[in-house]
């Protein structure tokens, strides 16, 4: 194969790890930003919250970590294809 | 001499591949650069879809039979060489080009150069003048005359090299005899001005998804970016001013066939409007009854849009016309 047309596969494969990784990071910030609506309303209320605060903590270290683990995940898989290739 | 390639010899995946780069290239080149992305592609002269190496030998091997007048060819934003192949009219099974053309008629040596269309038009620009600087300084016969063909950005991407050119005096820019513009947005694109307006929008709104895609919006090139003001602005804060000495020619597509017609006159060829094809008030500035501003010709080619220019027999027969001619002034023959 080209010297080329191997340095545009590679190219390739880095850019599908970052289109991945900057949408999944993107679309993590959304999802929390609409997660946290919300609890805004709900922390006006003195008698919930304190409840809310704290499911809105567990819910966010959930979101945090899928999506965190999902760019983890991401760039393994990119840079095993970059070994085997 | 300029290659003929049988267009049914090209793999379609491969030639899908190539264009997919270059439309990649197109609206995320700037970021494919910086990260060094193997995508990214160089500016270089082509040849037969292969980088052109500038040395004397490589020249004199892909073209045993050059002349001391060169035409080259610049393509526009998210495209390739390839853009300029159309059917030949006398055998449609083999493909020519403009560059081809004007060898067999005129005797100019063509070259085809591609280059990332996503970066600035002034760092392309820049680029494109020390490349012809190293052209001429390899050339194996004595260059006269230089003809430069751009096609939608690639005829900004001229104005920026010959003004980078005249400002360092390079020996190639006192033999550029004629510009040719196809259609290019020398006052912005409509939906470079679009994408503009629609990222501020989404990005001012207080709506995560909607910021979300003014971000997704905003991740477009420089080179896109650019094109909402059409000729290059540099470091001086002006645009690139028109080259003194050669004589340009704007050449000018419609949608429709009448150019009156309002499909013409709102969206021009598809993408570029009529009054920024035709220079925009810089020309209109540059040229109107000044006997010192630099000869021009305007031609309007109703029914051509805008991809088309780059590859279309009637936009050959002009500059084939024009290459014949040498007079000064200002025409128009359009409406």
């Amino acid at each position: 194969m080209e010297t080329e047309t191997v340095r545009q596969l590679h190219g390739a494969k880095d850019l599908a790890r970052d289109v991945v990784d900057v949408a999944v990071q993107k679309i993590g910030n959304v999802h929390l930003a609409i997660a946290r609506r919300p609890y805004a309303m709900l922390a006006r209320f003195p008698v919930v919250a304190p409840v809310s605060k704290q499911v809105e903590q567990l819910q966010t270290e959930i979101t945090v970590g899928v999506y965190g683990a999902i760019r983890v995940v991401n760039r393994l898989v990119a840079t095993a294809a970059r070994r085997q290739s | 001499m300029a290659e003929r390639t049988e267009s049914s010899s090209i793999p379609r995946t491969q030639a899908l591949t190539k264009w997919g780069i270059s439309l990649v290239n197109g609206f995320f080149g700037d970021y494919l650069r910086d990260s060094e992305n193997g995508l990214a592609t160089d500016m270089a002269l082509r040849h037969a879809g292969r980088p052109l190496s500038i040395t004397p030998d490589a020249l004199r091997s892909v073209h045993p039979d050059t002349t001391g007048r060169l035409v080259i060819l610049v393509h526009g934003l998210g495209c390739h060489e390839g853009i300029w192949q159309y059917p030949e009219p006398g055998d449609p099974a083999l493909t020519t080009t403009y560059g081809e053309g004007l060898h067999r008629e005129h005797g100019y040596t063509p070259f085809y150069l591609r280059y990332n269309t996503g970066l600035a038009l002034a760092e392309n620009g820049a680029h494109f003048a020390t490349l012809l600087n190293r052209l001429l300084s390899n050339y194996p016969t004595p260059v006269t005359e230089i003809v430069l063909i751009g096609h939608s950005m690639g005829g900004l991407v001229i104005r920026s090299a010959c003004h980078y050119g005249a400002s360092r005096q390079a020996g190639w820019v006192e033999r550029v005899r004629r510009v040719f513009y196809l259609a290019s947005p020398h006052e912005g694109a409509p939906l470079a001005k679009f994408a503009h307006w629609t990222t501020d929008v989404m990005q001012a709104a207080r709506n995560p998804v909607t910021q979300l895609i003014g971000d997704a919006l905003n991740a477009r090139s420089q080179g896109v970016k650019d094109l909402r003001h059409g000729a290059p602005l540099h470091h001086d804060g002006q645009s690139a001013p028109w080259l003194g000495h050669a004589r340009h020619y704007l050449i000018v597509g419609t949608l429709h066939g009448d150019t009156a017609h309002a499909a013409s006159v709102l969206f021009g060829d598809g993408l570029v409007r009529q009054r920024s094809a035709k220079g925009g008030s810089s020309a209109a500035t540059a040229w109107a009854g000044d006997e010192q501003a630099p000869p021009a010709e305007i031609d309007v080619l109703p029914g051509i849009h805008h991809l088309r220019l780059a590859h279309d027999p009637a936009v050959f027969h002009k500059i084939s016309q024009q290459c014949r001619q040498r007079t000064g002034g200002v025409v128009d023959n359009g409406d």
